[in-house]
C-alpha cells in the first residue's frame, strides 16, 4: 500500500484482488499520470489555451447543434 | 441474388415482391448459423421467421410498407430490448435483461426491419481489435487470422460476410469506423448527439454515439433516415462539383503505411475526377485531439464501472480492467480541463480546416490490418501502444464530436481492405453519404469477401 495508485484504488473501495493487479502494473499507471499531466501542459501551451479556463462545457454541445 | 444486394436493393426487392421477407430472413439465418466467424452471440430464428411471415402477410394485404420492410438486420449486443438479454460483450452483464427498449431499435422496428440476433463486440465496447476475453475473437471474413476491428466487431464482420445487409454499432473512438475499414464495408459515426443514446449501453457519455454499418453509403443513408426521422437520401445523386475536399497531408498523418498513402492518393484522384476540388490540408493538431480523447473517455468509463471494479474485478478481462484502472487514476482536474478545451479545439477546426473545405479526407488507420497474433494484447504493457496506434486517426474526431464515414479506398497486397475516412462539419451526415455514394459508384471497391481470397503475407 505504499504506492499512490494503491492508496487511490483502496480509497475508492476497489477490492484487494484488483489492487494487486494494479500493483503489478504500477509503473504503467505512473507513466499514465505523467503522460496525462504532460498532455495538459502541452494543451496549456497551445494558442487557444485561454479558452481552457473560460469556456463553459455547454459551448461544445451548442456548436454541434443547428 | 440476395448476396448481391445492398440494404436499399434488398428493401426494394422485398417491396416489389421479387424476394419475400421470409426468403431474405431464412437466407440471413442460414448464413448466421453456418460460419466460423464468431460474429453472433445470440440468434433468434423462430422469432425472426415469425416476424418475416408477418411482414409478408402485411405486404400481401396491401398495407403501407416502411423503408426497411422485411429486411433482416442484427446489432451489436449493447442496444437494449425489454426483457431480452443484452450482454454487452461481458461476463458481468451476461444475464442482464433491461426493462426498456432502445429508441433506435424501436425506430428500426417501426420501419419494418427484422432483428435476427445480436452481434459480437469488445467487452463493454472497449477495444479496437475484435478481441474479447469472454467470447473469443471475432474473425475477419477476408482473412481469419486478421483482426475484424472493434469494438463493433460483429457488426463489421456480419455485414462484410453478407449475413445481414446492415447493422448498428457504436463508436466512442473509432468503434464503427475501424471494423468498417478492416472488413471492407461502410460505417458512419454520426455527429455526437445526433442519435439518441437512450437505452443503449454507455461507455463515455461525452464521446459515445451509435452508428450504422452497411455495404454502401446509400444504405447507411437509408438507416440514418430511419434512425433520425430526417431525410438523408434525397441528395445522394447530386454531383460533387462545387465541393472542396481537403486531403490531409502526409506529414500530419504520422507513420502511415505506404500502401495506405498510395490508396489515399488514388482516392483523391477519383474524387477529383468526380468533380470535387481537391486541396492539400494541414491538420497538425490531430495527435493532440486524439490524446485529449483519452483524457475524456477513460475517467467517464471508470466512473460507469466503479461498482463493477469494486465488487467483481475478477470478472473483467485483463485488457478491459487495466484500461479502466487508468481512468480511475486520472485526476478530476485533468478530465475537466480536457472537456473544457474541447469547445476551443472544435472552434479551431471549424475556423481552420473545415472553413477551407467541406469534407476532410484521410485514412481510417495508419497501419494495415494487423493479424490477431500481433494485436491481441492481453492487458500487458504493449496494450496501450497497440490500441492507441489503431485508433490514432479516429479518436480525435470523436473528441471533436464531428461526423465521420469510413468506406473502402483500396486493398493491401494481402487483399485486405483499406478504409478512407471522410469527416464533415456537425450534422453533415447526408453530405458524407453523398460523397461516399459517388466514390463507391466510381471506384467499385466494395467487394464480397466470399468471392475473393486474401492471403497472409
Amino acid at each position: 500500500m505504499d504506492k499512490p495508485e494503491n492508496w487511490l484504488f483502496c480509497a475508492q473501495g476497489i477490492a484487494p484482488a484488483c489492487s494487486e493487479q494494479a500493483a503489478k502494473d504500477s509503473a504503467r499507471i505512473t507513466r499514465h499520470w505523467q503522460a496525462d499531466r504532460a498532455l495538459l501542459d502541452h494543451a496549456a501551451a497551445r494558442p487557444n489555451a485561454a479558452a481552457l479556463f473560460d469556456t463553459a462545457m455547454g459551448a461544445f454541445d451548442r456548436m454541434l447543434k443547428p | 441474388m440476395i448476396d448481391n444486394l445492398d440494404l436499399v436493393g434488398l428493401a426494394e426487392a422485398i417491396a416489389a415482391g421479387d424476394i419475400s421477407a421470409e426468403q431474405a430472413t431464412a437466407a440471413a439465418l442460414s448464413r448466421a448459423q453456418n460460419n466460423h466467424l464468431n460474429a453472433f452471440v445470440r440468434i433468434q430464428p423462430e422469432a425472426a421467421m415469425e416476424a418475416a411471415r408477418a411482414a409478408d402477410q402485411h405486404r400481401a394485404a396491401g398495407q403501407p410498407l416502411g423503408p426497411l420492410h422485411g429486411v433482416p438486420l442484427a446489432h451489436k449486443d449493447m442496444f437494449y430490448r425489454a426483457g431480452q438479454i443484452t450482454g454487452c460483450g461481458s461476463k458481468i452483464r451476461q444475464d442482464f435483461r433491461p426493462d426498456q427498449t432502445c429508441t433506435l431499435l424501436s425506430a428500426l422496428d417501426a420501419a419494418g426491419a427484422i432483428e435476427i440476433g445480436q452481434l459480437h463486440m469488445a467487452e463493454f465496447a472497449m477495444g479496437p481489435t475484435g478481441h474479447n476475453a469472454h467470447l473469443g475473437r471475432c474473425q475477419n471474413p477476408w482473412l481469419p487470422d486478421a483482426i475484424s476491428g472493434g469494438s463493433s466487431s460483429g457488426s463489421g464482420t456480419s455485414v462484410a460476410a453478407r449475413i445481414v445487409a446492415g447493422a448498428l454499432g457504436s463508436d466512442t473512438g473509432g468503434s464503427v469506423r475501424l471494423p468498417a475499414s478492416f472488413c471492407g464495408v461502410v460505417g458512419l459515426k454520426p455527429t455526437h448527439g445526433r442519435l439518441t443514446p437512450a437505452a443503449m449501453m454507455p461507455l463515455s457519455e461525452s464521446l459515445d454515439t451509435a452508428g450504422p454499418l452497411a455495404t454502401s453509403s446509400r444504405s447507411v443513408a437509408r438507416l440514418m433516415s430511419v434512425l433520425t426521422g430526417e431525410p438523408m437520401e434525397s441528395g445522394l445523386n447530386l454531383p460533387l462539383t462545387g465541393l472542396t475536399i481537403g486531403v490531409v497531408v502526409e506529414q500530419d498523418l504520422g507513420d502511415c503505411a505506404t500502401e495506405t498513402l498510395t490508396a489515399l492518393d488514388e482516392a483523391a484522384a477519383a474524387l477529383r475526377d468526380l468533380g470535387a476540388t481537391i486541396i492539400a490540408l494541414r491538420l497538425p493538431a490531430l495527435d493532440h485531439y486524439a490524446a485529449m480523447a483519452g483524457l475524456v473517455w477513460a475517467p467517464e468509463a471508470a466512473a460507469l464501472h466503479l461498482d463493477h471494479l469494486r465488487h467483481r474485478p475478477q470478472d473483467f478481462g485483463p485488457q478491459v480492467r487495466n484500461r479502466l484502472l487508468h481512468g480511475l487514476s486520472m485526476a478530476a482536474t485533468t478530465y475537466v480541463q480536457a472537456r473544457r478545451l474541447r469547445a476551443a479545439d472544435l472552434a479551431e477546426v471549424m475556423a481552420g480546416p473545415l472553413a477551407q473545405c467541406d469534407v476532410i479526407a484521410l485514412p481510417v488507420c495508419r497501419i494495415l490490418t494487423p493479424l490477431a497474433q500481433h494485436a491481441d494484447a492481453d492487458g500487458g504493457p504493449e496494450m496501450d501502444q497497440i490500441i492507441g496506434g489503431l485508433s490514432a486517426l479516429t479518436r480525435g474526431f470523436s473528441y471533436l464530436g464531428l461526423p465521420a464515414l469510413s468506406t473502402p479506398m483500396g486493398y493491401d497486397p494481402r487483399g485486405l481492405p483499406i478504409g478512407l475516412q471522410l469527416v464533415g462539419r456537425p450534422r453533415a451526415e447526408a453530405l458524407l453519404c453523398r460523397v461516399g455514394h459517388a466514390f463507391e459508384r466510381a471506384t467499385c471497391l466494395i467487394r464480397n469477401p466470399l468471392l475473393t481470397t486474401a492471403q497472409p503475407s
